[in-house]
């Protein structure tokens, strides 16, 4: 007969008992956290500010103003805070010997977190995503390539009507500076340039090419704390100095 | 606006090379950049945060107007000026030649442009200025260039740069020949019996002796460390000592070889202005000298600078079919795109270090260079203030001598009577300021 290895232990029974309590809550606790984790990675991803809702008339104005402001790289971090177990879960899966980079690995998790934004709700726009389809435009990126990887990539690019129509808005909502400004004073500044209009390797019809002569030009204010206490450009204009 | 206690023939005696701040400031920039160079930042921007943000307002452009003519130019400022018809004053910016107009709209009708508001204050756009000091100084120094350019293979260096050229030639001045220089500078002068490497008085006296080393001395000391001198002034908007740059500029573009006519006229008005007005106007002049070109320390650039970009973008942007609205609504667009475009440099450009430009292979060239300098001026010190007539540093045509620009330099300023370098600017500032109190 096997040795009963609980005998002559005063507190067998009783420890045992605890002992797979405690295992078997644990296992709770942990299945608990599961489910957790699991609802939270199951949720709509959370937005915190770093997104904005095109149906919403005050988000879209929103967005127009932040595009101005900057803060882009803030944005991401925003959105990677507030989605933790998501980013948890991208981390895990692109786990490479590159993981030493962390501004890559961040790069990495934010284009992915781009697109999830963008694939579960086509009115919601990052205001990383504006930005990089402005960019574009700025860039000259020819319109197939653009839309090939706007195609692929939902996170990376809106269209490019779409950053048209962005680009007027964010023109009538420009935030004013945040500098008081200097009253009665302005700078203007002016350049010429020359455009070649209509210029081929050669000529069909009776119309050739022209040159476009022009003037481009731009005006700024300047900020009150430039000029010396009590500046006032009335009085110096008057003003006979010895 | 303007001061009645300044005298003209003092002005004009400013612009001497011993006039007490011109001298003093080639004298120490000579110690200033030798200490940067032995350090490693000759070329780092100087650590002047920027302390405004600029609010520009990208205008519609004025189609089928330039500045060639008289007629366009006031018809530029008036529209500028109509934009503020409440203002007092107005700074207007230009390139060199529309400046030069409005320096004689306003010589010729003080009436309309300064009495009546808004005043206009004309500002030289300093992207401009300096590529016009930089190549004033590449015309007289181009015997030397050109010679470096060959020895190093470089096809791309201009006998005659333009506008155009600036980055490229201001790169191989800044990047290669003169760091090539300082280090062989450096090398030589831990030789016996060198001479103190900070003090470069003694050093150009002895330099006389051996042609090449004349001219790479005479090099560094004029042509190269004028342009960076004046680089490092635009970015950290150092307005005092972009002035005292335009009085030294005087000297070298009035020779015949730099021949710079235009900017001669324009860097003395520019310095007009930069001593005429009233302390609190003058207060605000120099503080916008250079406008902030971002939030990273050194990044002043020339009010022109903007508009140049914005020229260039719409080059690059708008293709093959262009027409007026094209361009009008790009501009329109284009406050919010360059505001895009800077903001993203923080996503794009995360602990990205500054790179070298166009990714050359400058070490390889500097070398080259300093074999070629010391196989041209001596290899030690004494060999480099050994006497020497040959001169092996520069590049002629055959048969042909070259004349030192430093001698050319020495010659204009030496000039008497009518032609003496202050009557000439006295003439100058007073026949373009009409407007102004000068002190009897």
């Amino acid at each position: 007969m096997a040795p009963n290895k609980r005998k002559g232990r005063h507190d067998g029974p009783e420890l045992e008992s605890v002992a797979a309590l405690a295992s078997q809550m644990a296992d709770q606790a942990e299945l608990e956290e599961l489910r957790a984790f699991k609802c939270a990675l199951m949720r709509p991803t959370q937005t915190a500010g770093a997104v904005f809702d095109m149906q919403t008339p005050g988000d879209k104005l929103l967005l127009a103003q932040a595009i101005w402001l900057g803060g882009y790289n803030d944005s991401m971090l925003c959105l990677r805070e507030a989605n933790p177990e998501l980013v948890s879960v991208i981390n895990a899966q692109t786990k490479s010997q590159y993981d030493a980079d962390p501004a890559r690995v961040r790069r990495l998790v934010n284009g992915v977190l781009l697109d999830i934004v963008r694939a579960q709700n086509q009115f919601k726009v990052p205001l990383v995503t504006a930005a990089f389809t402005i960019l574009s435009d700025v860039q000259g990126v020819k319109h197939t390539f653009h839309e090939v990887i706007r195609r692929n990539f939902s996170g990376a690019l809106m269209t490019t009507n779409w950053g048209d129509g962005f680009l007027e808005l964010a023109r009538a909502n420009r935030p004013a500076p945040d500098d008081e400004m200097l009253e009665g004073v302005q700078v203007g500044v002016f350049d010429n340039l020359t455009m070649k209009l209509n210029y081929g390797s050669y000529v069909t019809q009776e119309a050739g090419g022209e040159m476009k002569h022009m003037t481009n030009w731009l005006v700024a204010e300047l900020p009150r704390k430039l000029a010396t206490p009590g500046f006032n450009a009335e009085y110096i204009c008057e003003l006979q100095y010895i | 606006m303007f001061r009645k206690d300044r005298s003209a023939s003092y002005f004009a005696r400013q612009f001497y090379l011993d006039s007490p701040e011109v001298a003093t400031n080639r004298s120490s920039r000579w110690q200033k950049f030798f200490v940067a160079h032995r350090s490693g930042r000759l070329l780092e921007r100087p650590r002047v945060a920027p302390t405004w943000v600029p609010h520009k307002e990208y205008m519609p452009p004025m189609y089928d107007r330039l500045q060639s003519k008289y007629e366009d130019v006031r018809h530029e400022m008036n529209t500028m000026r109509a934009k503020y018809p409440k203002s007092r004053l107005i700074f207007i910016a230009g390139d060199g030649l529309s400046l030069m107009r409005m320096n004689h709209l306003i010589a010729n009708q003080p009436d309309v442009y300064l009495d009546q508001s808004p005043a206009v204050i004309p500002i030289q756009g300093e992207l401009h200025g300096l590529f016009h000091g930089m190549h004033c100084q590449h015309r007289l120094y181009r015997p030397f260039i050109m010679k470096c350019a060959e020895v190093l293979n470089n096809p791309q260096i201009k006998e005659d740069p333009g506008v155009s050229d600036y980055n490229l030639h201001r790169f191989f001045l800044l990047n290669i020949i003169t760091p090539a220089a300082m280090e062989y500078m450096v090398e030589i002068s831990a030789t016996p019996g060198a001479d103190d490497l900070d003090d470069p008085g003694p050093i150009m006296a002895k330099a006389a002796a051996n042609v090449n080393f004349d001219w790479l001395v005479h090099f560094l000391h004029d042509c190269s460390f004028f342009t960076l001198d004046f680089l490092q002034s635009v970015r950290g908007n150092d307005s005092a000592n972009i002035d005292i740059l335009w009085r030294e500029f005087f000297s070298s573009a009035h020779t015949d070889t730099a021949n710079k006519t235009q900017y001669v006229g324009m860097a003395i008005m520019r310095v007009f202005w930069g001593m005429g007005l009233v302390p609190d106007l003058d207060a605000l002049y120099h503080a916008i000298r250079t406008i902030p070109s971002g939030t990273h320390l050194g990044c002043g650039v020339g009010w022109d600078w903007s508009i140049e970009m914005l020229n260039g973008v719409i080059k690059a942007h708008i293709g093959a079919h262009v027409s007026e609205m094209q361009i009008s609504n790009f501009i329109a667009n284009w406050a919010c795109m360059e505001a895009v475009q800077k903001n993203m440099k923080e996503l794009l450009e995360q602990n990205k270090a500054e790179q070298h430009w166009r990714g050359r292979n400058v070490r390889a060239d500097i070398d080259l260079l300093k074999k070629f300098f010391r196989d041209s001026c001596g290899a030690t010190w004494a060999e480099a203030i050994s006497r020497n007539v040959n001169p092996r540093i520069v590049k002629t045509a055959a048969g042909h001598s070259v004349k030192k620009p430093w001698k050319q330099v020495e010659e204009v300023m030496a000039r008497r009577g009518v032609n003496a370098p202050h009557a000439y600017i006295e003439r100058y500032v007073r026949g373009m300021s009409p407007f102004f109190p000068w002190q009897p």
